[in-house]
């Protein structure tokens, strides 16, 4: 496989993998006859950002068709660190580059860079480690929710900048009308020095507002900012493709030659209360649910017919941090009356004198303490 | 009074000396074609910034007299930064006597602030003003700052190794960087427009730690021109790498050299 992308692109691929590297830490890149795709998954694989760039992003795009056909599904596909092939991208290329190449084997240690200076005409090769190739195919199609609804980048970081950095996540609550946006859930405690925030958007605002169900929905802010942040730049519009709170969201972004897609998980908040501690839970104890859930990662997991089978991985977890939640309770100071400084000190310090761990977290004991401490 | 000068405009040579402030000690050593200041460690790598005497507006020193003291690299540079980057101080610097600290008298420009600064001396116990560039030169390439920039810091992919190979045949200038993520090589064709000199005695190819070089690359990025030069020092049978920056200030030059030993030399 080898594709050229001329300097003027450089912006939109750069900008691509600084966004991938905030969701991901590996980097996927699959080469299809008519498309090459960079994809990565977060860590606790909730949210999977995939940006797609059509042979008209390049210059030249040349994939060989036999080493099409025996790979598996028509995919050339090779997996790097972010860590190794982000630094490529600093600084502004667009300016500096005639063009940028890539150049893969099937089953290669290495992926080659060649890079092509405008001053002189320099050439600098790269040669970078892959990792082991893995074969990832996430088969959400980004069109298939009901609902619908779009608007422009600089209304959907307007909206953003109503929220504070520590804000993790958002509840939308749909209808045919109007979307309430707020940064909790309705009837949670309220956390102490935690500002609270509602929108109301109404239909009008948006560029398309086409709702079949009612729904609420919660999901993770972090992608939500990463995409906007890569729309601003490109003056793209922001559209979200679901069903209901529970069923995956696609955030769509298009242009002639490229397209964008993040695909978070999320949550209806109203099916269980305790479901925003839970989301955080879920970003604790990330691989053993993870596993089950996207087995060899295929793309079933998905589909709207085993999506059961991930809802209930998110009760499980809701069961589990329920458990964990009710010691912290006792921490939670209750709204009136304030409780004075000191006793407050005393309750949150006071586990400090518990055993560290748990038998319940560790198991059998197997050596007991030497010391009494 | 064995040295005093004045600098009316010294943001140049400040944000040089902020530049390569990697040590703990600074060597001063003022002579009649200007002031030096050397920094090293561990006799394998050696930086000097050298600020010639027609960038002071007054400039005296004693005749015939080998002046050369130490200072904290720290203390200096916190001084001189005393107005952080407001306005365009002046600074006068005067050493009275051997073991004098050096006064700094700092003044700001608009404003009427004076700063009264007494550094201590400390002695140098061995260190010979050696002009490296003068001996054994085997090979020198002069190259554009600002491409040379671009380049060690594109090749730089948490490199370890620089490898800098100059040949008379073509392809006569490659510079190659390894490390975990893997290996990078730039050719800079010997007639491009960013190479001014191209001097090539017998081909050399050596290897140098990339850590020292990526040091040198934050002052690179005020020089307009850098001369590379690799020597041989017969004694020690290692290469000796030479990086001769050159900056401009105003309309005036500055220089700061950069030595630094090879891993092996290889021919």
């Amino acid at each position: 496989m080898e594709c050229i992308i001329p300097g003027t692109n450089m912006k939109v691929l750069a900008k691509a993998l600084q966004g991938l590297s905030r969701v991901g830490d590996e980097l996927f890149i699959e080469a299809k006859s008519d498309k090459f795709s960079l994809i990565t998954l977060n860590s606790s694989k909730t949210v999977c950002a995939r940006f797609n760039f059509f042979d008209t992003f390049f210059s030249s795009y040349e994939i060989n068709q036999d080493e099409l056909q025996s790979a598996s599904n028509e995919t050339i596909s090779c997996k790097v660190h972010m860590k190794i092939f982000l630094p490529l991208f600093k600084g502004n290329l667009e300016k500096k580059l005639d063009y940028f190449k890539l150049e893969y084997t099937s089953d290669n240690d290495f992926i080659i860079v060649k890079m092509k200076y405008k001053c002189d005409e320099i050439v600098m090769v790269h040669k970078l480690r892959l990792m082991e190739t893995e074969i990832l195919s996430i088969g959400v199609l980004t069109d298939s929710g009901s609902n619908d609804i779009a608007a422009s980048s600089s209304f959907f970081s307007q909206f953003l900048t109503m929220f504070s950095g520590s804000d993790d996540e958002i509840t939308f609550e749909i209808n045919k009308s109007k979307i309430v946006a707020r940064n909790y859930c309705l009837g949670t405690p309220c956390r102490p020095k935690m500002m609270r925030t509602q929108i109301n958007l109404n239909s009008t605002e948006f560029i398309l507002y086409r709702i079949m169900k009612n729904t609420s929905i919660n999901f993770s802010l972090k992608p939500l900012r990463t995409l906007v942040h890569f729309a601003e730049n490109f003056n793209l519009s922001v559209d979200f493709n679901f069903e209901v709170g529970g069923k995956p969201l696609a955030m769509v972004l298009k242009n002639p030659t490229f397209e964008v897609n993040f695909i978070v998980a999320t949550m209806d908040p109203y099916t269980d209360s305790s479901s925003s501690v839970a989301t955080t839970s879920a970003q604790k104890k990330p691989d053993n649910v993870a596993d089950d859930v996207f087995e060899d990662m295929e793309a079933e997991n998905w589909e709207n017919n085993d999506l059961s089978s991930k809802e209930s991985s998110f009760v499980e977890l809701m069961k589990k941090a329920k458990n964990d939640t009710e010691k912290e309770n006792l921490d939670i100071v209750p709204k009136s009356p304030e409780s004075p400084r000191t006793k407050k000190a005393k309750t949150v310090f006071g586990r400090c004198y518990d055993p560290t761990f748990h038998e319940t977290i560790l198991g059998e004991v197997l050596a007991a303490n030497s010391d009494s401490e | 009074m064995l040295f005093s000068a004045e600098i009316s405009d010294f943001r140049t040579v400040h944000n040089v000396l902020r530049s390569i402030s990697l040590k703990d000690y600074v060597i001063l050593r003022p002579t009649e074609e200007g002031l030096k200041f050397t920094l090293e460690e561990m006799k394998s790598v050696e930086i000097s910034a050298y600020v010639p005497r027609s960038i002071f507006s007054h400039y005296r020193i004693e005749e015939n007299q080998d002046i050369v003291f130490k200072i904290s690299m720290k203390v200096l540079t916190e001084c001189l930064n005393i107005f952080g980057d407001d306005g365009n101080p002046s600074v006068k610097l005067s050493y009275k006597s051997i073991g004098d600290p050096l006064c700094l008298i700092i003044k700001h420009s608009e404003e009427n602030i004076t700063v009264d600064c007494e550094i201590k001396t400390m002695n140098v116990d061995d260190s010979p003003d050696v002009s490296l560039a003068e001996e054994c030169n085997l090979n020198k390439v002069v190259v554009n700052a600002s491409i040379l920039t671009e380049v060690l810091q594109r090749l730089d992919n948490a490199a370890e190794e620089l490898s800098i190979e100059i040949n008379p045949e073509p392809p006569h200038f490659i510079l190659t960087t390894t490390g975990i993520a893997g290996e990078s090589k730039v050719n800079i064709p010997r007639h491009s427009d960013s190479i001014t000199i191209f001097q090539c005695k017998e081909k050399c190819l050596w290897k140098y730690a990339f850590s020292n070089v990526r040091q040198i690359l934050k002052v690179m990025n005020y020089a307009s021109k850098v001369a590379i030069l690799q020597f041989r020092l017969f004694q020690w049978e290692t290469g000796l790498l030479g990086l001769q920056l050159v900056i401009n200030s105003d309309d005036k030059q500055m220089y700061v050299e950069y030595y630094v030993t090879s891993l092996f030399a290889e021919d």
